[in-house]
């Protein structure tokens, strides 16, 4: 799957790499990309709106559902009713309820794991930036090995020591992020500390500390908050991935991704089951690509008008 | 040439040694293997003497650099040790389901990059077409679709209502070709998808961006013809992180088929790791995460040596 945690972001990172073009360019050569750029912005805020209902939803989950996510309503699995707006599973669960609380998860999985990734990752790639030599080196190989390692394996490992929970399955996805994250930051550090300014606070006296956290991570953070909300996006569809091997948050809790496989093993008496998280989980993903796209284009404008 | 290659190999050991290590050392927090060796009913009825023999009998209650250091020694010597759950050697299981994730996977990566390729290429030309479009959408919609959701779908349309497609299992390529497409169709779809669309946006970026390029404008104006400039000057150039994403898209696909094995039922890598993560049977884990590793390693050294193929300009130092 390209749910991969690390993926997106680095493709994400070869987009960047290559996309930047002269803006003069690319004003005069695509006579439509103002039409682009508006239907960009309309797409960003396309992901704000899903994203707020999505999170929204799962802070007042409990005034939301109509049932207990839990309870066994019915005896079998129902078809969608007035009572039960998107059916029963075969253990009689009420879907929607399960698909309001499974938001719950997904929004609180994806915030969690970016914000460890970002968190500790930018430290990492800063300490590893400026201290240099064996620190550098350490890390690097470290996340060399990590990244060897495909992405699913790592999790899969940390959430067999731990135990499911929603916070394990967040740090479990934010550990194996964190490499990404931190190559990114390191490189945007090193290349912000050839520039004048930092030797200008180094020679007025400036303290290490103070260079790397007040000068060069502020203007090292652009590409860190674009892979940020990237990293958002593949951790909503890993720990779908690990939900529905039945290795993520644990049974019953409602996730999506065990909405899914709860569907696989009735899809033949009702298949109908998989569309509403299904749905969800796509359009929860799409959002967080398109937010990345829409914060690309903000806050790089050198990177405007590449795809 | 020659230097590089051993030169990069050379890096790669430490990576190797790292990630062999930290999994070593998560996989002996993980598993209990008495447990893992005789169930947990039985595990639990046993005294705490019995327990410690049945480690001391299996090395575990050495030292955990002995431990490691053994393991190595053994698997230098070819012995790559045995499942502790069913006994049998770990170079049996992983030869019997090699070769059928490898059919999987490989057909999988080959669909994605003849689609994308010439898809982008052709979506970059017809820049704001409708065929551009149309090819934009499907692949952000195939980018917000993990392969999970996408083989549910496939389940349902294939298997279900039109019941053209068998929902699960697997056949040898070689053996029976027509059982064998018919089965692997929908997982290689549902693992491809996701590849081909980031590769094919890649594709079209990297394209429109050459396509701006002076030297494309002064091959048009000596007078090469249209499809020479575009595959010989444009696609070439465009072609290089398009190779390095597909590198790095080898360790997704082997994630990849992790769910997708289990979801289809295929009795390849995938589902062997699952299960012996599952299971605490950290022999064949161990073996199984150093041998993925080295795959990816080994993948992503190809896309950097294929970068000269394309770029002479590029010298390997």
């Amino acid at each position: 799957m390209s749910g991969e945690p690390l993926s997106q972001a680095t493709s994400a990172l070869v987009d960047a790499s290559n996309g930047a073009r002269p803006l003069l360019v690319s004003l005069v050569a695509d006579r439509r990309s103002w039409l682009r750029r508006l239907l960009r912005i309309k797409l960003g805020v396309f992901a704000l709106v899903i994203v707020g209902i999505m999170t929204l939803t799962g802070l007042f989950a409990p005034l939301i559902a109509t049932h207990d996510p839990l309870a066994l309503v019915t005896f079998s699995s129902e078809a969608p009713s007035a009572e039960h707006w998107l059916g029963t599973d075969q253990l009689g669960r009420d879907q929607f309820s399960r698909l309001v609380y499974g938001a719950r998860a997904s929004m609180t999985v994806s915030v969690l794991t970016a914000a460890f990734a970002v968190v500790v990752g930018s430290v990492l790639g800063l300490l590893a930036a400026y201290l240099g030599g064996r620190v550098d080196f350490i890390l690097m190989r470290s996340a060399d090995a990590m990244f060897a390692m495909p992405g699913i394996i790592l999790p899969l490992l940390l959430v067999g020591i731990m135990g499911g929970s929603i916070l394990v399955v967040s740090f479990a996805l934010g550990v194996a992020s964190t490499p990404g994250m931190a190559r990114l930051m390191r490189g945007q550090a090193l290349s912000q500390m050839q520039r004048d300014y930092v030797l200008a606070s180094e020679a007025s006296g400036a303290s290490t500390l103070r260079i790397i956290f007040r000068h060069v991570a502020p203007n090292s953070f652009a590409p860190i908050i674009v892979a940020g909300s990237l990293t958002m996006s593949s951790a909503v569809l890993a720990e779908a991935g690990l939900s529905f091997l039945g290795v993520g948050v644990t049974p019953p809790a409602p996730t999506w991704g065990t909405m899914l496989s709860t569907g696989l093993q009735a899809i033949r008496i009702a298949p109908w089951q998989v569309f509403a998280p299904g749905l969800a989980i796509f359009l929860l993903i799409l959002s967080y690509n398109f937010l990345g796209d829409a914060l690309r284009d903000v806050l790089d404008p050198r990177l405007r008008g590449s795809l | 040439m020659q230097r590089y290659i051993a030169r990069r190999f050379l890096q790669a050991v430490p990576t190797i040694v790292i990630l062999t290590m930290i999994v070593f050392v998560l996989l002996r927090i993980v598993s209990d293997p008495v447990q893992a060796l005789l169930g947990q009913v039985e595990a639990e009825a046993l005294t705490e003497v019995e327990r410690d023999a049945i480690r001391n009998q299996l090395g575990l209650d050495r030292p955990l650099p002995v431990q490691y250091g053994a393991w190595l020694w053994d698997l230098s010597n070819g012995d790559w040790g045995r499942s502790n759950v069913s006994g049998v050697p770990v170079a049996t299981l992983i030869n019997e389901r090699l070769w059928v994730t490898l059919q999987l996977a490989s057909l999988s990566w080959v669909c994605a990059l003849c689609l994308a390729i010439p898809l982008g290429v052709l979506s970059a030309l017809r820049r704001n077409s409708w065929l551009d479009v149309i090819v934009n959408v499907l692949a952000l919609a195939g980018l917000a679709t993990p392969n999970f959701l996408l083989g549910l779908l496939l389940i349902i349309v294939f298997s279900i209502w039109l019941g053209l497609l068998p929902t699960g299992g697997f056949t040898d390529l070689w053996e029976d070709p027509v059982t064998s497409l018919k089965l692997m169709a929908m997982p290689v779809v549902a693992l491809s998808t996701s590849q081909m669309a980031s590769l094919l946006r890649q594709t079209r970026s990297g394209m429109l961006e050459v396509l701006n390029e002076d030297y494309i404008r002064t091959a048009h104006a000596k007078g090469l013809s249209r499809s020479r400039v575009i595959t010989r000057h444009a696609l070439k150039n465009s072609l290089l992180p398009v190779i390095t994403l597909a590198g790095i898209q080898i360790g997704n696909l082997v994630s990849g088929t992790v769910i997708i094995e289990t979801m289809f039922n295929i009795p390849g890598m995938g589902l062997l790791t699952l299960n012996s993560i599952y299971r605490a049977d950290y022999q064949v884990t161990q073996v199984i995460v150093l041998l993925l590793a080295v795959m990816t390693i080994v993948g992503n050294l190809i896309a950097d040596l294929l970068y000269v193929v394309f770029d002479p300009r590029i010298r390997l130092t």
